[in-house]
């Protein structure tokens, strides 16, 4: 026994202080890099460019505000759909500051509720921060002030001029794009210094960058991209029956241009990709971790996914309604992803796909 | 038989035995203030909309928020008053009751530690574990015993050795000891860990640790009971309990572990405690002989066959063919701790033959993460939850639905691959004992 016991200390002593240079060593990666790569190549800078595109929002809803005329509400409109853009390449970081902000239940609840939103606007009185207005602000609310259900630009610019509640309608919306401001704000600057954290959290763990980073994109790409654009819509995640008004911005007609730019910045982040240059990303690590195969499902099935989602056109409700099946077999794409994401890549790299936190044995 | 129930009957002394009450019902308590601390009490046993619930314990239903969290503040109160040894006959009932109450609710949250809980608790309602050491002797000094025949310490000894024995049987198997799988995939993710990180990085360094923690796993319950090797098998206890408990998520359990096996230790040891604390307290205690009076024969002898059962139920597997890491027949309930790493992604294909309309299931709208999570791997959770599923559309007002299942699943690092035949109708289909055909064999 005594001698099991000094075999098993030298032995782990032996191996602590020098590292053997035999061909033994397998799984090495730089982790520390990726983390760098996607924190400060991929993640920052899509805040940066949402805020700023939020900032432009907000200039033109002034604009718009002091001098309501169809020009500056169709500048108003260029703005949003802008900054709905490019959100999608923010949604899928929902932990850490975007986590504490509450950005997607703050941003992109869909559908709307045009009932909620019609009785604040009629009341004058509202406010936006409570729970129970979640579905009445945000993208969603702000694409059914700016474009109506289906009517001209002249009656909806009416109902900001001439309208009986046009000053409400205006308040409420400068204070639907306020409330994205400041969250933005806030997230950014938030990041200013999360951004050390973010790279430093190293390990695998539940609370790590690494586990957060691929629980997020789980999560992210499971409920709020492959259902909630495509599945539920289309009606495979919903019973069986189609919902077009369920599409994300329904009211501007631009959904499968939101799906796009959120597939393929979701493609990016996985391959670690930032503009044209190829940085480190989960595709590098599970090469090193033996995990080519795996990778190679991943990459041919995004790939796959983006140019069948390009085949979609917008308004992506009504080809729902014209042509369904060409939207099932977009789904079908989409759902091939998920094993791979969900089952196979999680085991190899030693994430635990938790959403929540419990012991196991 | 005469010589064994002589040997077994023999009157040894209650201290270890006394500890391992305190010592126990102290961790459990604690345990149960972590459990609740970390949310879990709602996360676990209010959020939830369904419960996968064990076969023939599908009565066993929670008690909504404010009732679960009355049976916590009592489980705890239960174990604290183990702890004590203060109405020690309704407190280890009481504890063992609601215990294993909770554990039955829902199976997603089985593991073999709160089965491990359970047993050691049925045990300490029958055993006289308040009669030395206890608030209760204090308050009726005539309950003090000071002798209690072998079998009844060795009871807890068995348990616990049963514990490691079987785990380290489990662990002989191709995956765990040619391929150092799983730990080949969960170490290297720990290379954070201080000073000995760098080592698991090392494909050899899994291989080790998976020969030591069978050989440990084996030899530990032999090397605990022999007096010469005693303390320095304890010292591999605490290292390799502390270890796994940095390693992996595994809650209490390793520290349970760690002051359970005192209960190995001699008289001696454990009276030399119990006079410190005296010292301490200025309790004045005198040692006298006191036998147990009672023989407890039907006691002994329930127990022999209640550890007879035990010995034969985690190899109930051997009737089913096949993988047992893959289809788990026969899995639950035997020992087989951290032997696999298992992950798995369910899509359910409703068909409703009425209307002629597919589609899938969002199965986080009606499980949480950790159920689903659970179920994507357990064939006979996802059977529960495909005849959930029948019954709400059938409320829906839709009877005559047909659910398939597409399930994936990795196994021990392996590609991904169907767990479940995509081509069976699973509402058509009833749990029972029998080997399920609706599973697909692992292919190597």
């Amino acid at each position: 026994m005594r001698a099991l016991l000094g075999i098993f200390i030298v032995a782990l002593l032996s191996c602590t202080s020098c590292k053997p240079k035999d061909k033994e060593e397998e799984k090495e990666f730089d982790l520390k890099g990726m983390l760098a790569n996607v924190g400060d190549n991929i993640i920052v800078p899509a805040y940066q460019n949402f805020k700023s595109t939020v900032d432009i929002l907000s200039v033109a809803a002034d604009t718009f505000n002091n001098n309501p005329t169809t020009p500056h509400l169709l500048s108003l409109r260029v703005a949003f759909k802008n900054a709905y853009i490019n959100w999608q390449k923010c949604d899928v970081f929902e932990f850490g500051p975007a986590m504490d902000n509450a950005l997607r239940a703050n941003f992109n609840v869909y559908p709307t509720d045009t009932t909620k939103i019609t009785t604040n606007v009629s009341s004058g009185s509202f406010n936006i921060d409570v729970l129970s207005n979640s579905d009445a602000k945000g993208f969603p609310a702000i694409d059914f002030l700016l474009y109506g259900d289906n009517q001209s630009d002249a009656y909806i610019l009416s109902t900001f001029t001439t309208h009986t509640h046009a000053a409400n309608k205006k308040q409420y919306l400068l204070a639907l794009i306020a409330g994205i401001k400041s969250k933005t704000d806030a997230t950014v600057s938030a990041w200013g210094t999360y951004i050390t954290t973010f790279k430093t959290s190293l390990g695998y763990s539940v609370g790590s960058s690494a586990g957060l980073l691929v629980n997020a994109m789980n999560s992210y790409y499971e409920r709020y991209l492959r259902d909630g654009k495509v599945g539920i819509p289309v009606g495979i995640r919903s019973l069986g029956i189609a919902l077009p008004r369920q599409t994300e911005a329904f009211y501007g007609k631009f959904s499968a241009e939101l799906l796009n730019a959120s597939l393929q910045s979701f493609q990016n982040l996985y391959l670690g990709k930032y503009g044209s240059t190829n940085g480190l990303g989960l595709d590098d690590h599970l090469v090193a971790y033996d995990g080519a195969a795996i990778d190679e499902n991943l990459r041919n099935y995004l790939a796959d996914a983006v140019v069948s989602c390009n085949t979609l056109s917008d308004p992506l409700s009504q080809q729902i309604i014209n042509n369904q099946t060409s939207v099932e077999a977009v789904y079908s794409k989409l759902q091939k992803v998920i094993i791979p994401l969900k089952v196979d890549m999680p085991s190899k790299l030693g994430i635990l796909i938790s959403y929540q936190d419990n012991d196991g044995d | 038989m005469n010589k064994f129930l002589a040997y077994i009957q023999k009157p040894v002394h209650i201290a270890p035995l006394a500890m391992f009450r305190v010592l126990f019902g102290g961790m459990m308590f604690f345990s149960i203030l972590r459990f609740a601390s970390k949310g879990w009490i709602y996360d676990l046993y209010v959020k939830p909309s369904y419960f996968f619930t064990y076969m023939g314990f599908s009565w066993v239903k929670p008690l909504g928020e404010v009732g679960m969290y009355l049976v916590f503040i009592a489980l705890a109160l239960s174990f604290l008053f183990v702890m004590l040894g203060y109405f020690y006959r309704i407190a280890s009932v009481s504890a063992f009751v609601l215990f294993t109450y909770v554990e039955l609710i829902d199976k997603s949250n089985y593991l073999n530690h709160y089965y491990f809980i359970s047993i050691v608790s049925f045990l300490l309602c029958f055993l006289p574990a308040h009669r030395y050491f206890s608030f209760d002797v204090w308050r009726k000094p005539s309950l003090k015993v000071s002798h209690v025949p072998f079998w009844m310490t060795a009871a807890i000894k068995l348990q616990l050795g049963m514990v490691y024995f079987f785990a380290g049987v489990a662990k002989i198997n191709h995956d765990w000891l040619f391929n150092a799988m799983p730990l080949r995939l969960w170490l290297p993710p720990r290379q954070d860990m201080p000073i000995i990180g760098t080592l698991f990085t090392y494909t050899w360094v899994a291989y080790f640790f998976s020969w030591f923690g069978c050989i440990y796993d084996l030899t530990i319950p032999f090397f605990l009971c022999f007096k010469k090797t005693r303390t320095w098998a304890y010292v591999f206890v605490i290292l390799f309990h502390v270890l796994t408990g940095m390693l992996f998520y595994i809650g209490m359990f390793p520290y349970i572990m760690i002051v359970s096996t005192l209960v190995f230790f001699n008289a001696d040891f454990h009276l030399k405690i119990i006079a410190w604390f005296n010292k301490l307290f200025r309790i004045n205690s005198k040692e006298i002989y006191l036998p147990l009076e009672e023989r407890y024969s039907i006691l002994r002898n329930f127990l022999l066959l209640f550890f007879s059962i035990q010995i034969v139920l985690p190899f109930r597997y051997a009737a089913y063919s096949g993988k047992l890491f893959w289809h788990e027949e026969g899995f639950r309930f035997s020992w087989r701790v951290m032997l696999m790493e298992k992950g798995g992604y369910a899509i359910f294909k409703v068909k409703d033959k009425d209307s002629g309309r597919n589609w899938e299931v969002r199965n986080y709208d009606f499980l949480t993460p950790v159920q689903e999570k659970m179920m994507s791997t357990q064939p006979d959770m996802i059977l529960q939850f495909t005849h959930f599923l029948a019954e709400k559309y059938h409320k829906k007002g839709m009877p005559n639905v047909e659910i398939k299942v597409e399930c994936y699943v990795t196994l021990n690092g392996s590609p991904s691959r169907l767990l479940i035949n995509p081509e069976v109708d699973l509402t058509k289909v009833n749990e029972s004992f029998k080997k399920r055909d609706w599973v697909l064999p692992f292919e190597e």
